[in-house]
């Protein structure tokens, strides 16, 4: 198994958020690996999730 | 009880009829696989020819199984979910010859998640497969074909594979036993990786009983029958999710009962506060790893990727390799802190399995109108920490709730208990067939 990565969006996004997005996007092409928006905006929810905290 | 076939409905009850003249191995094989051709359930994806009969007195003989579409057979790559056969790094799988050289038959491949991604049997290949105990709820995946099969009586039993709680949640979605060995403990060639580290090969069954005689023969060594039915258990209960929180009031009930009945002295109110950055750190493992092992389909679009499967997979892709190395570094620790906390005092951590109850198919496929992540969630909410600690854990059927839905408990034990997990679930299921039989006095 097993994740599906199905929550919904949040209702807006942050610039820092935009910008990951784009980066991430850009990785991926550099991978070769194409993705769609909906795909783009779930991974970037997904890298912020597991994110580790950050040190105080 | 009886299958479908008209047998019995235990390995134990079949294998005495054919010790005892009763029946013939052909006869209950011919039985079992004529039986077949009523999949009303969907959870077939190839019928196989019967072999050579067994020698009638092999431990396994007459005995049918069918096993998710994940592992080579001879003569037939996996198809994993897929409309096509793929590579699984080799042609035949050793633990289902073992089973075949103790007599077993495959009688079938069954229906999955594609490439075992998926928490529920939702594929956009297959047809979706159908609970035996109830049409209108859903079957948890991604071993969801070996849930319904063996739910169904279609067999005695299943292998499929646990990454993140794939044999456990669609056990605990039909009402039958999910048997996860630890990690390492039963070899996984010939089967189709999802994420190595976690990946686990595990069992199916309708009874403990069952799963005591299949496990004995892939592990090559018999565990001791089960026959000590006032054995005591020193017991924790962890009822409330770090994140999701308390399961449903009949639900909490159910697992305090049993885990009461069955306790020596008083049950151990457990906090899994490190859950959330177990789980984490096993997420990370399962999207780099998958990522890995699907890296040129995601390149080349060869095979095609349902969307499903994407979604575990792509996000591999793009997390730092750092999270995975601190992952993998972390493993060790942080299992040796759970173990001290949670089962140095205890033989047996139990928690729920759906702690919100199972939901409708409607509720948990993606593509509905009525489709609620959160439901979808609440599936492995409690499983996938188990893999990232690679502790031998299974899913057992405690009960039913008002609508009739099943009810079940996931235990987990220290490393090398199995055997102690199977005895457990073995007493649980004699409690509750005494229950069943004593029904409640009125006053």
């Amino acid at each position: 198994m097993v994740r599906q990565n199905t929550l919904p969006a949040t209702p807006s996004e942050s610039d820092s958020t935009v910008a990951l997005a784009q980066a991430i996007g850009t990785l991926l092409s550099a991978h070769g690996i194409a993705c769609t928006g909906a795909e783009l905006q779930s991974l970037t929810r997904t890298w912020l999730r597991l994110a580790p905290p950050l040190s105080p | 009880m009886t299958t479908p076939a008209g047998l019995p409905d235990s390995i134990a009850a079949l294998r005495e009829r054919i010790d005892s003249g009763a029946l013939s191995v052909e006869d209950a094989l011919q039985a079992q696989h004529a039986a077949l051709h009523d999949d009303r359930w969907h959870c077939l994806t190839h019928r196989c020819d019967l072999p050579a009969m067994p020698a009638a007195a092999l431990p396994l003989a007459g005995v049918g199984l069918a096993h998710k579409d994940i592992f080579a057979l001879p003569g037939r790559l996996p198809h994993c979910g897929t409309l096509a056969p793929v590579d699984a790094g080799g042609t035949t799988t050793p633990l289902i010859e073992r089973l075949h050289a103790a007599g077993a038959t495959t009688l079938a491949t069954l229906s999955m998640a594609e490439f075992a991604c998926g928490a529920t049997g939702e594929n956009p290949n297959l047809p979706r497969p159908i609970n035996p105990i109830d049409a209108r709820a859903t079957v948890g995946g991604s071993s969801s074909g070996s849930a319904v099969a063996v739910a169904a009586g279609l067999c005695y039993g299943a292998l499929g594979t646990d990454t993140a709680g794939s044999v456990r949640i669609p056990a605990a979605t039909c009402g039958v036993l999910g048997f996860k060995p630890g990690q390492g403990v039963l070899p996984v060639q010939g089967t189709h990786p999802l994420a190595p580290s976690l990946d686990t090969v595990g069992l199916l069954t309708r009874s403990a009983e069952d799963a005591r005689v299949l496990f004995g023969i892939l592990r090559g060594a018999p565990a001791a029958p089960v026959d000590t039915p006032d054995t005591s258990w020193r017991l924790a209960l962890a009822l409330k999710h770090p994140r999701a929180g308390l399961p449903r009031p009949d639900i909490a009930d159910a697992l305090r009962d049993v885990a009461g009945a069955l306790a020596r002295g008083p049950v151990v109110d457990a906090w899994l506060s490190d859950m959330p950055a177990l789980t984490r750190a096993a997420e990370i493992m399962l999207h780099v790893e998958s990522a890995a092992v699907h890296a040129r389909a995601l390149r080349t679009g060869t095979p095609a990727l349902s969307a499903l499967t994407r979604a575990v997979v792509l996000p591999g892709s793009v997390l730092p390799a750092p999270w995975y190395a601190q992952a993998l570094e972390d493993r060790a620790r942080l299992r040796a802190a759970f173990l001290e906390r949670h089962l140095h005092d205890s033989d047996i951590l139990l928690t729920p399995m759906l702690a919100q109850g199972l939901p409708d198919w409607d509720d948990v496929d993606t593509t509905s109108p009525r489709f609620q992540p959160r439901a979808l969630l609440g599936l492995f909410a409690w499983t996938g920490f188990v893999n990232y600690l690679g502790l031998p854990c299974l899913s057992l059927p405690i009960g039913h709730d008002a609508q009739g839905r099943p009810i079940s408990v996931q235990a987990m034990a220290r490393p090398g208990g199995e055997d102690l997990l199977l005895a457990f679930a073995a007493q649980a299921e004699h409690l509750r067939a005494a229950q069943a039989a004593s029904p409640p006095v009125s006053a």
